[in-house]
């Protein structure tokens, strides 16, 4: 096979190769990031990987036009070059779909397995969550490529990785720290004070906000500091999190009432403020005594 | 003929609660529906918006309850001629 | 009709639907639906966070009496909303399934339950029988009123300065530093520094683990477009060399041999700030033996002694290119920029800390990078109130509170005038310092070991102090020695803890932290302390009330009233030694204990703030002056007279508390000398400890805290991976250690937070069930006693597999 039908091989199937290299680069990355030493496994996100490689139909090449991969023995000397989709940058390869597409409203049960989900990753409503993958543990900077506020985001074995849902803060490890460890590949031996529980129990995720009524747009049923990116955890394709069903409206606090109770906004004010009992009924009854309106006549049609 | 479908906050107290629960049922024109914790759903049926807010008023003075909210209203836009005898109170209610 | 009725029956089923609905969603939309559901909520208030000298203010959520959620503080000036990852998680620090509730006490071995009214009495017997024999042991993590009433006791009381803190091991060279400086300890710069520096230097320090929100503070200026040079003066590569735009690395101890150089080149190039040295300093050095104020040496003298330290010289010594050598040279001798010097225990931790806190604090000095914001020399401390209790209290063996020391006789009468004692009561002669201290409990008494029973409050020295086989576990089977422990989990001190009293623990008592940068931070009370926890200030006052019960004379003031008299607002004698009483709604312990001792501040020009304007605010910073208007201000760089209220007009820059007299600071000469322990054939490796991101100090709070336990479960040894390659080590592989103190096995981990250069390893100290302090040397500095973690010689080889497995520590119970 021609170098040249190689290339329009690719051109004609760019959007398999683009995912193909993804799955690489990616595996290549992660591998990276593990560390050489690491006997731990963490194959989940392969094996992810691997059953779409597998799966998905649109995968596979068609039949008959596969070029011949070089074998081991040859690599030293064959000649590589890049072809058309060939990238060496993280932020080139496929990335996440963000069109603002209609998306269903999530079931009670897919909203509960997010809430747990997302509950699992933190010691608190609040709390920053931990990173439940293995990190670089000396630079922030392999963060940023896929957990950047802004720029492509590569889809990593169907998720797409969290924006960044603060300002920008270039010290990521001093709030998330990874959930398993320092993974040096300690395995047999019982360390640390592993044993010991605790019986903190924080303020619980909150299942859902408040409503004025039915159809009212819920009021924010979390704090949002830290949390100023609503997109980051509610915008499409995020797992363990409520999904808007409206992407397309970016104003979210527009109809979404943030609550000051919740972040311990002004507590000092607060305190000092005095309790008001009943909610001021903006309509409220007219008095009885200069209610005019007549009870119903005889047909018990009522007054215009 | 409003329809309103009524969320009540019983007070803390449980005897001023059950007070307050024993006094609307007495009413015909309310109808009381399930209690979760301190919320019960209520709806109230009235032959007018006027004496609609006279019974809302009632409830709210009645010392069994904290809050009223109002989270259904509906009118029947084609009245009877004749004033039409109350249904009887149905326990056929769909629960949801 | 039917149609109607029909009709009616939708339109009234929707609004049943809709009402259950929205009841459903009352009740259950929150966390509880039972009979009573959450109508208030949580409720926040204002603390400092609970772990290091940073004092970042959190919002404490309590719902239910159980905090449930913590948040940053917009309003605090220190961390404005930011925390780390320690801070966000520290609500869990109660919370651990063992917390200590009752009073213990070791009958045959074994801990039994005790009434606290037994536990006070068999304290206050062993004091009374040997008042000399006691001693006394807290830490930087005492509240101000903690410490106040301890050193109260000790030095007011019991005529014994046998009282001593953690902050021994921690920072006491930072405060000879400072004192033999400027006369005065702590601070002059504040954090506003990191706000203005152009250039910051670390000096063998690790802020991005280990301040990371000061460290984010001064990074994240990058992130809005302003400059900042990061130089990172270090041992080993860390997360903050990551950071940094130079990475100058220098043999263990050769700090000296750069700090000198960088004043050789300012007077070799004439590029130190001649109006700034003529106006404001003088010029010392140590007489043999060192001494805190050494003597007066001459300009000349000093250009002398420098000129040894060229580039060349002191790059052979450090390891450092000449090249970088120069660079530092050049850019102290650059005016207009401006340098601020970070460090904590890289150079407290030092067998020459003090000498190496004088030689960057001359630097800084003789370049005139000193007085104006950004142009500072400050040093950053690991408790969160080293500065406001251990250092302003004076909770050491030599101090009095304000700044005064015990040999001083002016100071020893003010003090008891203060607090109405006898002339002659406090004693002339400096107690035992941390190590001495711990030596003498440990030694049999038959052998000159004359501490016999020994207090240890907020602080776990059976893990913290050095060369742990001699300073702490020989204390077992000395029958004679009997030791107290305050503490709020089982602990590597509980272990050899004849007497444990369960504490309570940050909110769960009312308290006041004083920071890094003169900073006094109050709280109040927010939750119960567990079962039969208790606060560490009134143990000591009810130890205290049985000692005067006793008869014992030391517990009487001269009018014959209790020490701890204290009285309501309305003059009544309130008894602060029963604790049914010692919260209450008319009288607060913790505000009338800091008002007493908040008139032994302005002395030294530490006036700090009186307590109502503390709830108010998120902390002071010292001197707090009153206004004309009756307003409280803080000062924020002292010495300066834009700032500093109390340096008179037109001085400019005054050194008040100048040890000279002449409202001069002294720039010190200290030469380099080779550390006591270096690396040799037998132990060819360095050792240097220290702490990691997640656990802070000797991890009791933090292991406790799944997320921070799960982020780094375990010590480990961190080394170079050539050496690994060259011993067979892989990653994950046990070492085994071995000084000439002690032995431990390790888990090997390379390429991880940080890299050692070839020939040396960091363990950090955080795990108890894998102690590195029995390896550590317990040399100290001549002049602040405190004792070196960053060096001493080891071996390293692989751990024999079966050996590995029998000496598997087994998990704790």
């Amino acid at each position: 096979m021609l170098p040249k039908d190689v290339e329009n091989y690719f051109d004609t199937h760019r959007r398999s190769t683009a995912i193909a290299l993804a799955i690489l680069l990616v595996t290549v990355i992660s591998g990276f990031f593990m560390g050489m030493g690491q006997t731990r496994n963490f194959s989940d996100q392969t094996r992810d990987l691997r059953d779409r490689q597998s799966t998905s139909a649109e995968n596979q090449p068609p039949s008959g036009k596969i070029p011949t991969a070089i074998g081991y023995g040859d690599l030293a000397t064959a000649t590589f070059r890049p072809n058309t989709n060939w990238s060496s940058s993280l932020n080139d390869l496929a990335t996440a779909d963000e069109s603002y597409l209609p998306v269903a409203a999530m079931t009670k049960n897919e909203r509960r397995a997010a809430i747990l989900a997302r509950e699992s990753l933190r010691a608190f409503d609040g709390a920053p969550p931990v990173v439940p993958h293995p990190i670089d543990q000396i630079s922030s900077s392999s963060c940023m490529n896929c957990h950047s506020a802004t720029g492509p985001q590569p889809v990593i074995a169907g998720r797409t990785p969290a924006r960044m849902s603060h300002t920008f803060l270039s010290n990521c490890t001093q709030c998330h720290v990874a959930s398993s460890g320092h993974g040096e590949g300690v395995t047999d031996w019982k360390l640390g004070l592993g044993s010991i529980e605790t019986r903190f129990a924080g303020l619980s995720i909150a299942a859902a906000g408040d409503r004025a009524y039915p159809e009212a747009p819920p009021v924010i049923p979390h704090t949002i500091r830290m949390r100023e990116n609503c997109y980051s955890c509610h915008g499409s394709g995020r797992v363990n999190a409520l999904t808007t069903s409206h992407p397309e409206r970016q104003n979210c606090t527009q109809c979404h009432a943030i609550s000051a109770a919740k972040e311990g906004r002004d507590f000092d004010l607060l305190r000092l403020r005095k309790p008001v009992r009943f909610p001021i009924d903006l309509n409220p009854p007219p008095p009885p005594a200069s209610d005019p309106t007549p009870e119903p006549d005889t047909k018990g049609n009522p007054k215009p | 003929m409003p329809v309103a479908g009524l969320t009540i906050t019983l007070a803390a107290d449980e005897a001023l609660a059950s007070n307050a629960i024993t006094e609307m049922s007495s009413q015909h024109e309310i109808v009381l529906g399930r209690v979760d914790g301190r919320y019960m759903a209520a709806v109230m049926d009235t032959p007018s918006p006027s004496r609609s807010r006279d019974l809302h008023g009632w409830i709210e003075s009645l010392a069994g309850v904290d809050y009223l909210d109002v989270v259904y209203v509906g009118f029947d836009p084609d009245p009877p001629d004749a004033p039409a005898p109350q249904p009887p109170i149905s326990s056929t209610l769909p629960s949801p | 009709m039917s149609n109607t009725i029909d009709r009616r029956q939708f339109l009234r089923s929707s609004a049943m639907a809709a009402a259950i609905a929205a009841v459903h969603q009352r009740a259950f939309g929150s966390a509880s639906a039972l009979p009573q559901p959450k109508m208030t909520g949580i409720v926040w208030n204002k603390a400092p966070c609970r772990f290091c000298g940073t004092g970042c203010h959190v919002k404490v959520g309590v719902e239910a009496g159980k905090i449930v959620a913590i948040a940053g503080d917009e309003k605090a000036e220190v961390n404005k909303g930011l925390l780390c990852v320690k801070g966000y998680h520290v609500g869990g620090i109660l919370y651990g399934e063992d917390r200590l509730t009752q009073p213990l006490i070791r009958r045959d071995g074994k801990l039994v339950p005790i009434s606290w009214d037994s536990a006070i009495t068999v304290i206050a017997e062993r004091i009374a029988k040997n008042p000399k024999g006691f001693a006394f042991y807290g830490s930087g993590q005492w509240t101000v009123a903690e410490g106040y009433v301890a050193q109260k006791l000790m030095k007011g009381g019991l005529s014994n300065n046998h009282i001593e803190p953690n902050a021994r091991l921690c920072m006491a060279s930072a405060v000879t530093g400072f004192i033999s400086t400027y006369g005065v300890d702590e601070p002059a710069g504040c954090y506003d520094d990191l706000d203005a520096c152009d250039v910051v230097i670390t000096w063998g320090n690790n802020p991005a683990e280990m301040h990371p929100v000061l460290f984010s503070r001064l990074i994240d200026r990058r992130s809005k477009g302003e400059k900042l040079q990061l130089i990172d003066l270090g041992t080993r590569r860390t997360r903050t060399t990551e950071h940094a735009d130079h990475y100058i690395q220098f043999n263990p101890q050769s700090d000296l041999a750069i700090a000198n150089c960088i004043a050789q080149q300012l007077i070799a190039n004439d590029t130190y700030d001649k109006r700034f040295v003529e106006k404001f300093c003088a010029f010392r050095a140590d007489p043999d033996p060192a001494s805190l104020f050494g003597g007066p040496i001459s300009f000349d003298d000093y250009k002398k002694s420098v000129a040894e330290y060229t580039p060349e010289y002191t790059a052979k010594i450090s390891g450092v290119p000449v090249a970088q050598l120069k660079m530092l040279g050049k850019l102290f001798g650059t005016r207009g920029v401006k340098i601020t010097s970070l460090w904590c225990m890289g150079m407290n931790q030092h067998t020459r800390g003090t000498a190496i806190n004088r030689l960057v604090h001359g630097i800084h000095l003789l370049s005139g990078h000193w007085g104006t914001p950004g142009d500072a020399p400050t040093s950053l401390t690991g408790q969160p109130s080293a500065c406001g209790t251990a250092r302003e209290v004076g909770t050491l063996c030599h101090a009095l509170p304000g700044g005064r020391i015990v040999a001083e006789k002016p100071h020893r009468r003010f003090c008891e005038n203060h607090w109405n004692l006898p002339v002659g009561r406090i004693n002339p002669k400096p107690g035992y310092h941390t190590i001495t201290m711990w030596d003498k409990f440990c030694t049999p008494t038959a052998e000159g070991g004359d501490i016999d029973t020994l207090f240890v409050q907020v602080t776990n020295p059976g893990q913290s102090l050095p060369n742990l086989h001699k300073l702490y576990k020989a204390k077992e089977g000395l029958d004679d020695k009997f030791l107290v422990v305050s503490e709020i989990y089982p602990t590597a001190t509980t272990e050899l803890a004849d007497l444990v009293l369960p504490a309570s623990l940050w909110v769960e008592k009312n308290g006041i932290f004083g920071n890094s940068e003169r900073r006094t931070q109050q709280w109040f009370k927010m939750v119960e302390p567990p079962g039969d926890a208790r606060d560490d200030a009134w143990m000591t006052i009810a130890i205290a009330r049985k000692l005067y019960d006793m008869g014992v004379e030391g517990m009487q003031d001269k009018s014959g009233r209790f020490l701890f008299h204290l009285e309501t607002p309305d003059g009544k004698p309130y008894p602060v030694w029963n604790w049914d009483k010692y919260y209450n709604d008319e009288f607060n312990i913790d505000r009338a204990l800091y008002e007493e001792y908040r008139g032994m501040t302005t002395w030294k020009n530490k006036d700090v703030a009186p307590y109502d304007e503390l709830v108010k605010s998120r902390g002071l910073r010292w001197p707090v002056v009153q206004q004309s208007d009756g307003s409280w201000r803080e000062t924020r760089f002292r010495f300066s007279e834009f700032d500093d209220p109390y340096v008179e007009k037109g001085k400019e820059i005054q050194f008040y508390h100048s040890t000279s007299k002449d409202d001069r600071a002294q720039i010190w000469f200290c030469p380099y000398e080779a550390p006591p322990e270096m690396p040799d054939e037998t132990y060819p490796f360095w050792l240097c400890t220290g702490r990691v991101l997640e656990h802070w100090h000797t991890g009791t709070m933090t292991m406790r805290i799944p997320e921070l336990r799960d982020a780094m479960p375990h010590t480990y040894v961190e080394m170079n991976p050539k050496d690994a390659r060259e011993l067979n080590l892989a990653n994950g592989d046990i070492a085994l250690l071995k000084s000439r103190r002690g032995e431990i096995q390790l888990p090997v981990w390379f390429g991880g937070r940080g890299t050692p250069p070839r020939g040396s390893v960091f363990v950090p100290f955080f795990d108890e069930t894998l102690l590195i302090n029995d390896l550590t040397l317990h040399d100290y500095c001549p002049v602040s006693k405190e004792p070196d973690y960053k060096k001493c010689a080891i071996s390293i080889r692989k751990a024999p597999p079966e050996k590995a497995a029998e000496t598997t520590p087994p998990p704790t119970p």
